[in-house]
């Protein structure tokens, strides 16, 4: 059992559900309808990397419900893989519910079939129903039901239609009240016999680990030649014996059927799968071309594709720039008009110097957060989930794929890269989506140097404010082509070879707006809830250090780097190095420590553009540095800090000379 | 490692292929060896009748053609560099196919015997030279093919089995990027993007 039995605990809960199936599916989709909770949702496989939990209230019971990443088998492949197939084998949820993409039922019967050999109890959500009806495709969830053995309950997840039904059919299981006859499955002659000879032999030599997994499905890992299982048999005494069996095994099948084992597997699950089709489906063909497949046409074709993709990031770069500066103005002479009456109410109240500054402080961080920050965050997060939703980003990954392979990537990783513009921390843990550990060090670590939304605050309002559109879109050209240089030279370094693309392109859908106005205010909120706290933390401190006149005495320690190499005047210091706490905080501090908001006073031009390529350039955030600790390990994590940083300064001086000859 | 006899039969089927005579001289050359050794190979071949004399010139006999086809997966994996150790026994290919489907669930759940018929036919269709198979890369946009195998290491036939490529699935492409990009194909009612790198390592024949 997953849960803890005690009553006071917050956590408990009387059972749990696990929400299973291949990727981009809808399992969030029916999470979020089942817990009321908000989990990232949007159509491209592979959001969900990290298994998420809710609770629901249903007849009297508390539900834990367990969103998992998607999986198209359970041979443990990629991390997410793991995640899931331990979690269902191993922590054993009392209900699983299987959510199926009805509009492509077989793929997604192969993952059922396994979950069927794996003996637990699930419930089947066919979900998509609408889309699936749309291509024509008609099923019979009753004769779907009879043939596997298990519930399958028909649902649109996204209006929630049958979602109810669902969790009444997992609750009936759960106590019994359904009687599940699952589908067995056989394979094919030759296979079944070397299947039950491994059957035997485990059951003599393995009876420990047969109480944590059927024998059978044992048997069957070992003729899959699945290395997780491998490992845990060879740790048993007997463990080498039945290995060799194994190996001998499918070797015999080898030469029988000229195919290595899994394949075998494999053809034969398809197999079965098909007739299960067959049975229950029924398909009529649509003759006419569909919207979303025209749409596909236009946005996959050879040139066409190329010039939308490039005007779709130009318009972004001017919707958010447009809105952001209009937005920033309007409240920014709000604030200007305000500030008279906040000195005077806070001379008024105290005459303590340092408990001045705090409050000033105070004010000034809250001035700054708003005015500086949330006009570019609020439209780029809007547009950023209109992407992730309509299921464009898959088809800019097929475009960009071959460019993203110079870097040794495939075009997964542009996927990664696109929602490092909006946060490095979960474009990080999404590089999870990559095959293998290199990759996703690799796609971490180039991920980290796109400037994220924090970074493009520093870049608009410095650079864009200042010194126009086209300076401010030089910077992020600049970083694409260093991006693209690191790159180059790190797939040359690391050792170990590309891996190839295989990735699902889901069909394009509508955005739905109560959807994305929904996403574009948790992220904001999250981002307000957690920034916040910081920049006013650090305005706070900064500005008591101003009154007490310990600033000057802390940035001169600096000077040989600051002044002397980058070229920036003194104070600018302290911003760059509190700046790795949040980076548009480096913004709102270099506005404290230089005393005005409007740097045109304290800044030239060629210091604005340095000090925002630095910024851009040398550390990722503390949560950024953080993740990639976890993701990637101590060392590695240390080696991206340090090739950032030299990086930075290298680059940062190299700029400010080159600026200063040319002027 | 690789039969060494099988190469060069392979190489001597491709001058005649060409229409070049066959010499011991362009064997030595292409692989590298001495004129002694290259004879001794040659007489090998046609000991075992791969190769017969007509009117003093060298020709590939036919057995030595069928000998040629059916080590062409092989031969084709020793190319590419895929040292999975399996080679000579991957040699049985062409006689690959599902033999009896234990027919348990179709007595229980009632599945109809004509498509159960079909699927077998299916399979044992994939039966044939493998001469006749090509790379996917080769398709044009539009074009159905069914899958006949993959090469490649462990891991990639894996994801691709798991993603519905299994030997005998029927596939259509749908588009192909440009600069060596991704191909677009249709696949059991799915949409899938394959890099080019991994679409030239599927082969596939044509529908009939």
């Amino acid at each position: 059992m997953s849960c803890h039995k005690r009553k006071e605990e917050k956590r408990y809960c009387d059972f749990t559900i696990a929400l299973a199936g291949n990727a981009n599916v809808g399992k969030s989709v029916i999470f979020n309808q089942l817990t009321g909770l908000n989990q990232t949702i949007g159509n491209w496989p592979g959001k969900t990397v990290e298994k998420a939990e809710g609770f629901l209230h249903f007849k009297g019971y508390k539900i834990k419900i367990l969103d998992l990443p998607g999986i198209y088998s359970l041979s443990a492949f990629s991390i997410e893989e793991i995640v899931a197939r331990d979690y269902i084998a191993i922590e054993k949820p009392d209900v699983i519910i299987n959510v199926l993409d009805a509009s492509a039922l077989e793929r997604n019967l192969y993952f059922t079939l396994q979950l069927l050999e794996l003996n637990v109890p699930i419930v089947i959500a066919l979900n998509q129903m609408d889309v699936a009806s749309k291509k024509g495709v008609k099923i019979d969830c009753e004769k779907l039901s009879e043939v596997l053995g298990v519930p399958v309950v028909p649902t649109i997840a996204v209006t929630g239609s049958g979602i109810k039904e669902l969790i009444d059919k997992a609750v009936q299981v759960f106590e019994g009240k359904i009687k599940l006859k699952p589908l067995k499955i056989t394979y094919c002659k030759e296979v079944e016999e070397a299947i039950q000879k491994l059957e035997n032999q485990i059951k003599i030599s393995l009876s420990n680990l047969t109480l944590k997994y059927p024998s059978r499905w044992l048997a069957i890992k070992l003729i899959e030649k699945d290395e997780d299982i491998e490992n845990k048999i060879k740790s048993f005494s007997e463990g080498e014996k039945i290995l060799s069996l194994a190996s001998m095994l499918n070797e015999n099948l080898m030469e029988k059927h000229g195919r290595d084992s899994p394949v075998l597997l494999a053809m034969d699950r398809y197999g079965l799968a098909n007739e299960v089709v067959k049975s229950s489906v029924k398909f009529t063909v649509s003759p006419k071309i569909s919207f979303e497949e025209k749409l596909d046409e236009v946005t996959g074709h050879k040139i066409l594709g190329y010039i939308i993709l490039s005007l779709i990031f130009g318009l972004i770069f001017t919707i958010v720039f447009g809105i952001g500066n209009y937005l920033i103005n309007v409240l920014e002479s709000f604030f200007e008009a305000l500030t008279p009456f906040l000195n005077q109410f806070t001379s008024f109240i105290t005459k303590n110097i340092i408990v001045e500054s705090i409050l000033n402080g105070i004010f000034s961080g809250i001035t700054a957060g708003i005015t500086i920050v949330l006009p570019y965050i609020v439209p780029f997060y809007f547009i950023l989930s209109i992407l992730e939703d309509s299921g464009y980003l898959p088809r800019a990954a097929f475009l960009l794929d071959s460019a993203m392979h110079k870097i040794g990537l495939h075009g997964k990783a542009a996927i990664c890269l696109f929602l490092g513009y909006g946060c490095s921390v979960p474009a990080c843990i999404g590089c999870r989506i990559m095959e293998t550990e290199r990759e996703r060090f690799l796609g971490g670590f180039l991920t980290v140097l796109i400037p994220c939304a924090a970074r493009s605050i520093v870049i608009l309002g410095l650079v864009g404010k200042y010194l126009g559109v086209s300076a401010a879109l030089s910077l992020y050209i600049i970083d694409l082509i260093l991006i693209f240089l690191l790159g180059r030279l790190s797939h040359k370094v690391l050792p170990g070879e590309a891996v190839g693309l295989i990735m699902e392109m889901p069909p394009y859908k509508i955005p739905s707006i109560k959807t994305i106005t929904k996403k574009t205010w948790f992220r904001t909120k999250d981002f307000v809830y957690f920034a916040f706290p910081i920049i006013i933390g650090g305005t706070v401190i900064l500005e008591v250090m101003r009154v007490l006149n310990i600033l000057v005495l802390f940035a001169s320690f600096m000077k040989p780097l600051i002044v002397d190499w980058l070229g920036l005047p003194l104070l600018t210091g302290i911003p760059l190095i509190l700046g790795i706490l949040r980076k548009e905080l480096a913004l709102i501090l270099l506005s404290e420590a230089l005393g005005t908001l409007n740097f045109n006073e304290a800044l030239t031009p060629i210091q604005m553009y340095t000090f925002s390529l630095v910024v851009m350039i040398y550390i990722p955030c503390l949560s950024t540095i953080a993740t990639l600790w976890r993701e990637f390990g101590f060392k590695k994590a240390l080696l991206t800090l340090i090739v950032d940083v030299s990086l930075a300064l290298f680059i940062g001086g190299l700029t400010y000379r080159i600026l200063s000859l040319m002027a | 490692m690789f039969n060494r006899l099988i190469e060069v039969l392979e190489f001597l089927a491709t001058l005649e292929r060409r229409g070049e005579k066959i010499e011991l001289k362009k064997v030595a050359e292409e692989f590298n060896i001495t004129l002694e050794e290259a004879e001794k190979i040659i007489n090998e071949a046609i000991e075992k009748g791969f190769i017969k004399i007509d009117n003093g010139e060298m020709h590939v006999s036919n057995e030595g053609l069928t000998e040629v086809l059916k080590h062409r997966e092989s031969y084709i994996h020793a190319r590419y560099g895929h040292k999975t150790g399996f080679l000579g026994r991957v040699t049985r290919f062409i006689e690959g196919k599902i033999d009896n489907f234990n027919i348990h669930w179709q007595n229980k759940h009632g599945f109809n015997g004509n498509s159960l018929d079909a699927f077998y036919k299916n399979i044992q269709s994939l039966e044939g030279y493998i001469e006749e198979t090509r790379p996917l890369t080769t398709l044009k946009e539009g074009e159905k093919a069914i899958i006949v195998y993959a090469l490649g290491g462990k891991g990639l036939i894996k994801r691709l089995s798991e993603m519905g490529l299994t030997p005998g699935t029927e596939i259509l492409v749908r588009r192909a990027a440009p600069f060596y990009g991704p191909i677009q194909i249709a696949v059991r009612g799915v949409s899938l993007a394959l890099g080019r790198g991994v679409a030239s390592k599927i082969f596939v024949k044509n529908v009939k």
